[in-house]
């Protein structure tokens, strides 16, 4: 093949015209030891991602890892992937409730305790406490409620 | 690639930091550290037991520390700011007692409760935070069964 075809393939290969024959033809020419050193032949190679070519017994075998189309199909599945799990790292936390479900545990000067009844019988005590000071508050707001309506009818 | 992993480790990290701040100024006093230092008790109940009074979490702290328990009056002053519905009391100009319903997150509502014992000649500062799909009358109601 001359260096002029050789152009011309290396072009139809860029645009993406051709076959899968022709795809395999131009790795052979690209691996061969007398490939042209030129411009085209050097891009070519970059874009199909050649390490070392291996010669055989004949000198003329190459090697090469997957096609460029098949990795880019490689990169869209890697980045759905990613982009998936990153989707799933940020939407789990946001419809997870607080805290760990079906925990009951308490601590009282370091010291933990997993005794439910003990646990709930602390929880219990705690709202009672709060309902109680919240009783006391109401009552304590309806008692001035009701001295300022009697200073109100005092004045009428 | 490892650009891909670098990415999903700083996602991870930041969604760690969220969980546990939660957005609240009361949140570091409900760090396990917190909770199992001496001089502090702390309650946290979940699931099947709370689930019936519509909540999902029940957490709380106890603090035998006229100071420390300021330090908590603080953070729920802060965090009222943000409340949807209050009932407030003070004394001497000091938080006595405050039940906070704050903005849902998501559709769970979020509530305070803090009572300052210290002020009415008590020992301790209590702080309550409860989340559930339970209204704030429900948890009125709830309250009403403790004062009986």
């Amino acid at each position: 093949m001359t260096n002029d075809e050789l152009k011309i393939l290396i072009g139809r290969y860029f645009n993406g015209e051709t076959s899968l024959d022709e795809e395999k033809l131009l790795r052979q020419l690209l691996a061969a030891k007398d490939c042209p050193d030129i411009e085209e032949t050097d891009e070519a190679r970059a874009v199909m991602a050649f390490s070392l070519a291996t010669p055989d017994a004949t000198g003329e075998t190459y090697k090469t890892t997957t096609t460029v189309k098949q990795r880019k199909k490689h990169l869209v599945w890697w980045n759905c992937a990613a982009a998936a799990i990153v989707a799933a790292a940020l939407i789990i936390p946001a419809l997870r409730p607080s805290g760990s479900y079906g925990e009951c545990v308490a601590y009282v000067n370091g010291t933990r305790i997993d005794d439910t009844e003990t646990v709930t019988a602390m929880m219990f005590s705690e709202l009672g406490e709060a309902a109680k000071a919240s009783n006391q508050i109401a009552y304590d707001m309806t008692l001035e409620w009701h001295q300022m309506a009697d200073a109100f009818n005092a004045l009428n | 690639m490892a650009k891909r992993i670098l990415a999903f480790i700083t996602t991870l990290a930041i969604w760690s930091v969220a969980m546990a701040q939660d957005g609240l100024k009361i949140s570091p006093f409900f760090e396990e550290t917190y909770g199992s230092s001496p001089k502090v008790s702390s309650v946290t109940v979940s699931g099947d037991k709370i689930r019936e009074n519509g909540l999902s979490l029940y957490r709380s702290v106890t603090v035998t520390d006229a100071a420390e328990g300021e330090k908590i009056a603080a953070s729920v002053r802060a965090d009222g700011v943000k409340a949807i519905q209050k009932e407030i009391s003070y004394t001497n100009g000091k938080l006595y007692f405050g039940f906070l319903t704050l903005p849902p997150n998501g559709k769970l509502n979020r509530y305070i409760l803090f009572l300052n014992t210290f002020l009415s000649g008590g020992d301790k500062a209590l702080l309550i935070y409860m989340e559930g799909k339970a209204s704030h009358e429900k948890i009125n109601a709830m309250l009403a069964k403790f004062r009986q």
